[in-house]
Parts: C-alpha cells; sequence; structure tokens
C-alpha cells in the first residue's frame, strides 16, 4: 500500500541486507565489486520511494558532468559550471524541501490583507536523506572547483560516491577526498576489521533501540501535547529528548561507521561525546561533526570567516548557524534553533573574560575539575533548551515549553513525594519506574562508556581483553538490545532532513 | 572465513532463545495454524457470542465467517472498529453482518465486500463507514494485507488501480502469509510483546469463550459480527482515553495530509457505482468523533483534512444521490464525552440515534425503522 517502508538500520530487513551484500561484496573480484555496491544502494534507497532514484540520478549526472566541465575549463567559466551544479543541487533541495516553506508563508502573509495566495502547496514526499546527499554532492563539485579533488572519470564509481549506502540517507556527510579513492583501492576480507565494526553496529543499534527509542516514547508523551504539562515533565522530557536525539543520531552514524567498516571503508566520525564539551563553541566541534564542518569550510569561510572584522565576523557566525538551522528543516523552529546556537557562540566569545574573571572570584581555577564539570553542566543545558524548538512541533508548543518549564514545580516535587500516580506522570511521563530505571541505567552504562573513550577507544580496550570477558560482554549488550530494545521500526530522527 | 564461522555459531543460543520464546510464548497466536480465527468463526456460525478475546485476526475471522456463513445478510456494514458497534438489533435478526475491521482503509472495505459477493450475493443495503485517515496517501496501515487476495480481486474488478508506492517488502512477503508469520519468529518486537507476556500475566492471550450472553466482562464479538467492548473499556473515562489518543504520534493516521488521496477516493466512487448497479442502497456512515478530539482536529491546521474528508463525502453523496448518516462533528448531535467510549468510539446508543434520525427523516437504511433502534 501506501506504506512508507525502508531498510532501516534498525529493521529485520537490514539483517538481512548487511550480511548479503557484505559477502557479496568479498565474495565478487576487485572489478566488480563497484557495481554490486551500487547496485546494493539503489535497492536501499528504492525501498523508501523507488521513483525518487531518479532525483538522485538527476543530480549524480550534472555534478558528473561538472565536475569534469569544471577540471577541463579555465578561468571565469569554471566558476560557471560550478554555480550550474550548486544551482541544480539546492534547486532539487528547494523545490522538495522548502517550497511548502515558502507557500506556506506567503500564505501567511497575503492573509494579512485578506488575499488569498494562488499558488498551489505541492503534495510530494520529501526524497529520505535529501539534504545529505545533496551536500555530499555539491562538496564534491566545490573540492574539484578549489583543486583539491580530480574529476572522477569514472561515472559508476562518482554515483558510488553519493549512493555508498552506509551514509547515503543520514550521513556522515563525507568528502570526495576522503571516500572516493577508497572505492578504487582492493580491500581484502579482515576478520579483525570486520568484528571491529560488527561491535560499533552494536553499540549504535543499542545506543538506537535501547536509549534513544525508549526515551522517545516518554518524550513524545509530553512533547505531542505539551500545552497539558507544566514544570517537571516538560523538564524531563527536555533532558531525556536531548540524550533521545543524540543517540538516534550518533547511533545511526555509528552503524553507518561500522557497516562500511566491516567492507574495509573508513568513514569520517559524525560524533565525539558531545555533551562532554565545555562550550558551544566546542560541542559543535563534537556534534555532526561531517555537517559542521562542511559549513564551516564552504560558507563560514566563504562569507569571510575570522579574517573580516569583529561585527562581520559575528554576523557570519550568526549567519552560518541560521543556514544550519533551515537545512535541518523548513520551519520556523529549525531556524530559530540555528539562530540561538549562532546566539550563544557570539555571546560566548563576548562574556569568556566576565566569565573568567567571576570563576577567579569564587575560586574557581581554569581547567580544575570544577571548571570543567560547570562548563560541561552548563554547555548542556544550554543544548538542552535550544533542543526545545528543535523538537517542538509548533512555535507555539515551543513558546509554552519555555514560558512553564519552571511552573509549579514546588506543587509537583510535594505531589510525587506522596502519590505513585503523580511520580508516573510527572517523572516517568506516563511509564512505569521500571521502565525509566531501565532508561536511566543504559543511558548510565552510555555514559561509563563515553568516559573510558575519553583516551582511547572501548573497542580497542575490549580487544585486548580474553576471549571470555570479550563474549560475556557481547552477550550481555545483544541481550540488552533483545529485551530492552524497542522494535516498532522506527525512523532515524535524521532521516528527515 | 572459518573463524568467522565458528564466532558466528556461538551466537546460535541467541538465535535458539529468540526463535524459542517467540515460538512458545506467542503473545499474538499466530502459531496456532488459524485455529484460534476459525474457532471463533465456528462459534459465531453456531450462532454463540464469544468473549475473552484478544490478539485476533479480525481479516481472517471475516474470511472464515463470510465463507461459512449459511444465509445472506442483507444488510452489509463496511469500515473500520469505529463502525463495528453497529449490530442487527437495527434491522432484525440474521438481516446484518458487520464487515467492520480495525484500522480499515479502502481495501479492506474492498476485501469485505468481495467476500460476501464472492458467495453470489449482492447486499440489499451497503453501509461504508468512512474515516479520515484512509483518505491518507501516505498512511501507515498494512493488516488488509492479510486479505489481499480478495482486495485486489476486487480492485481489480472495479477497475481501481492498485495503490502506488507500496512497499517491497509487503509486495514479497505479503502481511498475513505464512512466511510474514514465520518471519515473527526472529522478530525482536514480537519477543519484546513475548517478554511482556512472560513478566506481566495479565498480559497473557486469553482463551475465549464461547457462550449465549450477549453483554459479558470481557470484549464480546456477537454472531452478526459486531463487538462489545469489555467491562473495563465500557466504564473507562472518555475523556482520559481522548487526551490519551491525542498524545500518540501520528495520531490515528489523520495528520499532515495536504490533499485527500485520489486513490481513496476513487476506490469509494468506483464501489458505490458498482453496489448500486447491483442493487444496494448505499449509504455512508461517519462516526463522531469525542469532542474534545474534534476540538483539537479543528484548531490545528495539521489535521484540516480530518474537515475536508466530511466536505468531501458529503459533496461525493450529494453529487450521487448517497445518503450521509452521522458526522464526524459531534456537535451535529450534540454529543458530549458520556457519549463516548474513547476518543473516537461512540457508544451504540449514539448509533443507534444517528439511524433514528435518518428513519424520523424518512431516509432510513432499507429495513430499518424506528422500532429496531430502541
Amino acid at each position: 500500500m501506501r506504506t512508507l517502508t525502508t531498510v532501516l538500520f534498525n529493521s529485520f530487513a537490514f539483517a538481512l541486507f548487511f550480511p548479503i551484500v557484505t559477502l557479496g561484496y568479498f565474495l565478487l573480484p576487485h572489478r566488480h565489486r563497484w557495481w554490486w555496491l551500487l547496485a546494493a544502494s539503489c535497492v536501499f534507497y528504492m525501498f523508501f520511494k523507488w521513483i525518487y532514484i531518479l532525483i538522485l540520478f538527476f543530480t549524480i549526472v550534472i555534478d558528473y558532468y561538472a565536475g569534469l566541465l569544471i577540471e577541463g575549463a579555465h578561468g571565469p567559466r569554471r566558476k560557471w559550471y560550478l554555480v550550474m551544479s550548486l544551482v541544480a543541487n539546492l534547486g532539487v533541495l528547494a523545490v522538495f524541501k522548502y517550497y511548502n516553506f515558502l507557500n506556506d508563508n506567503i500564505s501567511g502573509l497575503v492573509s494579512l490583507w485578506g488575499a488569498t495566495n494562488p499558488i498551489p502547496p505541492l503534495t510530494i514526499l520529501l526524497p529520505i536523506g535529501l539534504s545529505f546527499h545533496t551536500f555530499q554532492a555539491m562538496s564534491y563539485t566545490i573540492e574539484v572547483y578549489r583543486g583539491h579533488q580530480r574529476a572522477e572519470r569514472h561515472f559508476g564509481i562518482y554515483s558510488l560516491y553519493v549512493m555508498f549506502y552506509p551514509q547515503l540517507v543520514a550521513g556522515p556527510i563525507e568528502r570526495p577526498q576522503n571516500v572516493l579513492h577508497q572505492f578504487w583501492e582492493k580491500h581484502a576480507f579482515s576478520y579483525p576489521r570486520l568484528v571491529s565494526g560488527l561491535q560499533l553496529m552494536a553499540w549504535g543499534l543499542f545506543k538506537k533501540v535501547v536509549i534513544a527509542d525508549r526515551a522517545a516514547v516518554m518524550v513524545n508523551h509530553v512533547y505531542n501535547d505539551p500545552t497539558q504539562h507544566t514544570g517537571l515533565p516538560l523538564l524531563v522530557a527536555t533532558v531525556l529528548f536531548s540524550i533521545q536525539i543524540y543517540c538516534d543520531f550518533s547511533g545511526y552514524s555509528d552503524i553507518a561507521l561500522g557497516s562500511a567498516e566491516a567492507m574495509g571503508f573508513s568513514l569520517m566520525k559524525n560524533f565525539d561525546r558531545p555533551y562532554f564539551a565545555k562550550s558551544i563553541s566546542e560541542f559543535w566541534k563534537r556534534w555532526h561533526i561531517s555537517l559542521s564542518t562542511w559549513f564551516r569550510d564552504y560558507l563560514y569561510i566563504s562569507l569571510g570567516g575570522n579574517r573580516v572584522g569583529t561585527a562581520r565576523r559575528y554576523f557570519n557566525l550568526w549567519f552560518t548557524f541560521l543556514v544550519s538551522g533551515l537545512w535541518h528543516g523548513a520551519s520556523w523552529n529549525f531556524i530559530l534553533w540555528g539562530a540561538i546556537h549562532g546566539t550563544y557562540l557570539i555571546v560566548g566569545v563576548w562574556t569568556k573574560p566576565a566569565r573568567r574573571r567571576l570563576s577567579d572570584a569564587v575560586g574557581i581555577r581554569a581547567g580544575a575539575w570544577p571548571d570543567k564539570l560547570l562548563n560541561v553542566a552548563c554547555t548542556f543545558v544550554l543544548a538542552a533548551f535550544a533542543w526545545i524548538f528543535f523538537r517542538a512541533v509548533t512555535f507555539a508548543d515551543a513558546a509554552h515549553i519555555v514560558t512553564h518549564l519552571f511552573s509549579g514545580i514546588g506543587e509537583q516535587v510535594a505531589a510525587i513525594r506522596t502519590s505513585a500516580e503523580a511520580r508516573q506522570e510527572l517523572l516517568f511521563l506516563g511509564k512505569g519506574v521500571r521502565y525509566m530505571a531501565v532508561t536511566v541505567l543504559a543511558i548510565g552504562l552510555m555514559e561509563v562508556v563515553h568516559w573510558l573513550q575519553r583516551n582511547r577507544s572501548v573497542r580497542d580496550i575490549l580487544n585486548v581483553r580474553p576471549f571470555a570477558v570479550r563474549w560475556a560482554l557481547y552477550y550481555a549488550v545483544v541481550l540488552a538490545i533483545m529485551c530492552f530494545g524497542m522494535f516498532g521500526e522506527s525512523q532515524f530522527i535524521y532521516f528527515q532532513f | 572465513m572459518k573463524k568467522l564461522l565458528s564466532r558466528l555459531l556461538l551466537l546460535a543460543p541467541l538465535g535458539v532463545l529468540l526463535i524459542g520464546v517467540n515460538y512458545t510464548v506467542d503473545p499474538a497466536n499466530l502459531f496456532a495454524k488459524d485455529a484460534y480465527e476459525r474457532g471463533i468463526a465456528d462459534a459465531l456460525l453456531r450462532g454463540q457470542h464469544v468473549t475473552d478475546l484478544t490478539n485476533f485476526d479480525e481479516r481472517l475471522l471475516q474470511r472464515y465467517s463470510l465463507q461459512a456463513l449459511p444465509r445472506r445478510p442483507p444488510v452489509l456494514v463496511l469500515g473500520s472498529s469505529r463502525v463495528m458497534l453497529i449490530g442487527e438489533e437495527l434491522f432484525g435478526r440474521g438481516r446484518l453482518h458487520n464487515g467492520g475491521v480495525s484500522g480499515a482503509i479502502t481495501e479492506d472495505l474492498l476485501a469485505v465486500y468481495r467476500l460476501y459477493t464472492a458467495r453470489g450475493w449482492q447486499p440489499d443495503t451497503l453501509i461504508v463507514g468512512l474515516d479520515p485517515w484512509m483518505f491518507n496517501p501516505s498512511h501507515d496501515h498494512n493488516r488488509w494485507r492479510t486479505l489481499a487476495t480478495e482486495a485486489l480481486a476486487m480492485q481489480r474488478q472495479l477497475g481501481v488501480e492498485r495503490a502506488a508506492g507500496e512497499g517491497i517488502i509487503e509486495r514479497v512477503v505479503p502481511a498475513g502469509s505464512t512466511v510474514a508469520k514465520l518471519s515473527e519468529l526472529v522478530s525482536l518486537s514480537y519477543f519484546g510483546e513475548a517478554l511482556d507476556v512472560l513478566t506481566d500475566p495479565a498480559r497473557r492471550p486469553a482463551v475465549y469463550r464461547a457462550t449465549t450472553t450477549a453483554v459479558n466482562e470481557g470484549f464480546t464479538k456477537h454472531p452478526d459480527n459486531s463487538i462489545t467492548y469489555s467491562r473495563a473499556y465500557r466504564e473507562q473515562n472518555s475523556n482520559k482515553e481522548a487526551a490519551a489518543y491525542l498524545v500518540k504520534k501520528p495520531i490515528g493516521s489523520v495528520e499532515n495530509f495536504t490533499t485527500l488521496s485520489a486513490d481513496t477516493r476513487a476506490a469509494v466512487a468506483r464501489l458505490v457505482a458498482y453496489a448500486r448497479q447491483h442493487g444496494a442502497v448505499v449509504y455512508i456512515l461517519l462516526a463522531p468523533y469525542h469532542p474534545a478530539v474534534w476540538q483539537f482536529f479543528q484548531q490545528r491546521p495539521e489535521f484540516r483534512n480530518v474537515a475536508q474528508t466530511e466536505a468531501w463525502c458529503r459533496r461525493f453523496a450529494a453529487e450521487h444521490g448517497v445518503r450521509v448518516i452521522g458526522s464526524l462533528d459531534p456537535a451535529r448531535y450534540h454529543l458530549t464525552a458520556a457519549d463516548f467510549f474513547d476518543g473516537v468510539h461512540c457508544k451504540p446508543e449514539v448509533i443507534a440515534r444517528l439511524f433514528h434520525d435518518e428513519a424520523v427523516a424518512g431516509r432510513a437504511p432499507a429495513s430499518a425503522s424506528a422500532s429496531h433502534v430502541e
């Protein structure tokens, strides 16, 4: 029927798809592997809505030829070909993602004068992962234009660069310098590498189904109708959403990196324990690294970056984050979310000396653990506050949450002390204590792993342990996924972008 | 590679655990070889009520019931759970078959109609319950797949093109097929349900009970395939249930679609035309929503299609001389929260009132009369 079916990384279909593709990849001679991966990637994408592969094909053809033309041309022609490629990519994005947003706003505006907007809305689904593969395609033509990358002659290999299934629908948004050459390299089967990839995939799946999807149930209870809530449930749901979105997206990235690694491909790291960041600036060096570096390299620096006056630098920063918000979704909530982060960064720079003086005044030495802890906590609070705008369905919902975050907390705390029903509603967001306890324990486990990872990969630590210890841990993780995971085939949040 | 295979064998106990728990606990009675639904159908065909039902495939039950009905019920009701409370008391004993199935979409309507007409019967009265989610071009309802053979046959017969955009998995492995059921053996979501059943005895699937009593403690299915909710459900606070319905996401598949599905509109139009060609009087039934749910839909632009569904149904009915019973808007019948079991299901008295109002207006379904309504 009109079912939205995809080979989600957390689905049974992927449990069949991944081993078949990986096995086929190693069984085939090197010269045939590219088409095997390309065919698998096409199948992976076409499970969503097969006809949309034509959109991908359109941009692939444009960018493939644009790359060749840019490389072969001199003078202003090079720029013209680049512009042609960017217009084609951004045009597709504009039509599928931003047309209705723009049209809705026009309708709202003209209705102020009592008129109606004659332009009809588009009734089409947003192609899955459109923003991701469009940005990846654009990075190719930009890098060719800048002379950092040679144009790819092999159409199939170039198509694979855009369509490689592990990162096709939700990144990481790769750079051609990092990935293109890997499709030409011969990867022999390596048992340790396969194990390493599977470890990462299992960890990603744990984060997705045991933490993110469990938290989602509680978050949805509040955020789907926030006007019914004030105080504690809004606070708990906001904190839980901060964890949910991290586990959802980083879980996806881990599975993507792991499945690529199993075949011998190395994709760029997309997350580096972002909630351990000690400032918003550091947060963005750890969160969705492939996107933040994309914006840094192709937008912020193109606008002048740091090589301009202070006011212009602040504008560049703010504008980059505004566009980043818009990249995430065609809604004012996302734009506001981006603007908030841009503002955080500017205020962070302005207030840095004052904050340092304040710390010194209360006796907190820079770099000491109380200083670090305080900064990590403040950064988390700021990020969580901004997530309100990201998650709220409407701007009015976001406004309600922000204005009622602390309403009635005193009475609510008194109520949860005496009433189990109040605890269930206000603290466990409609679920039982056991459900919340499992979720909190899983989050705790993840944070322990994060802490262990501060200097060294947990996989490296694990791989030198005795066989029995490793397998006991494998069993524990798989059993935790089986027993506590949520398997309703929920989509990954970032698929919508 | 040898090392890999030997290591994979180490994971085999987990696979055995998964399959073992799914098969032995079987929370949805999937591996009972259809005996569950067939047994229910047999009891209903004997004229008994069946109570304490859980986790059964309503579509399969429709197939078994309609294939074995001894006599033609002249009134056929099609629709979702929102029409399932319509019983034969409105039309006379043995005169109605309720073909409602939960979460119905047009494929379900066509499939049940096909099961009925495959007996060589045509209904005198056809009541088609239409719900807003049926008009969502990208809803995710796929339970109709149990009756895929009948649905697709009826689509071909009506010349309604098979809906596009179907998932490849559903095409290869139709829901309700043996392969789909067997795949549940390795399903982690089924494992999760099985664990819930193991840790909470209250969730174990009950053994159904055939009885001569129509109203019971548990959920009850009647010989005409209509239902009565369990006592707990009948006595629950509808406001609370309506609020719970509104926090689910997506809400009943009714949000965020900008146009009413052309496929659905075509299927409804062809079905109505076909039934009328074969002598049926057709009614479109719009079961009301709980006042709080309706108000919620009215206030949010993403639910504007709910009202548009009613507008289309009324326009279609007017253009084709089809009568509409009821309204999605509870205010049209001055309904209050007390008239509902939950956010979307009104009480049988309300359904009776809707039909009664039609009878008063002289536009009652063929065999209905005020006396039946009481």
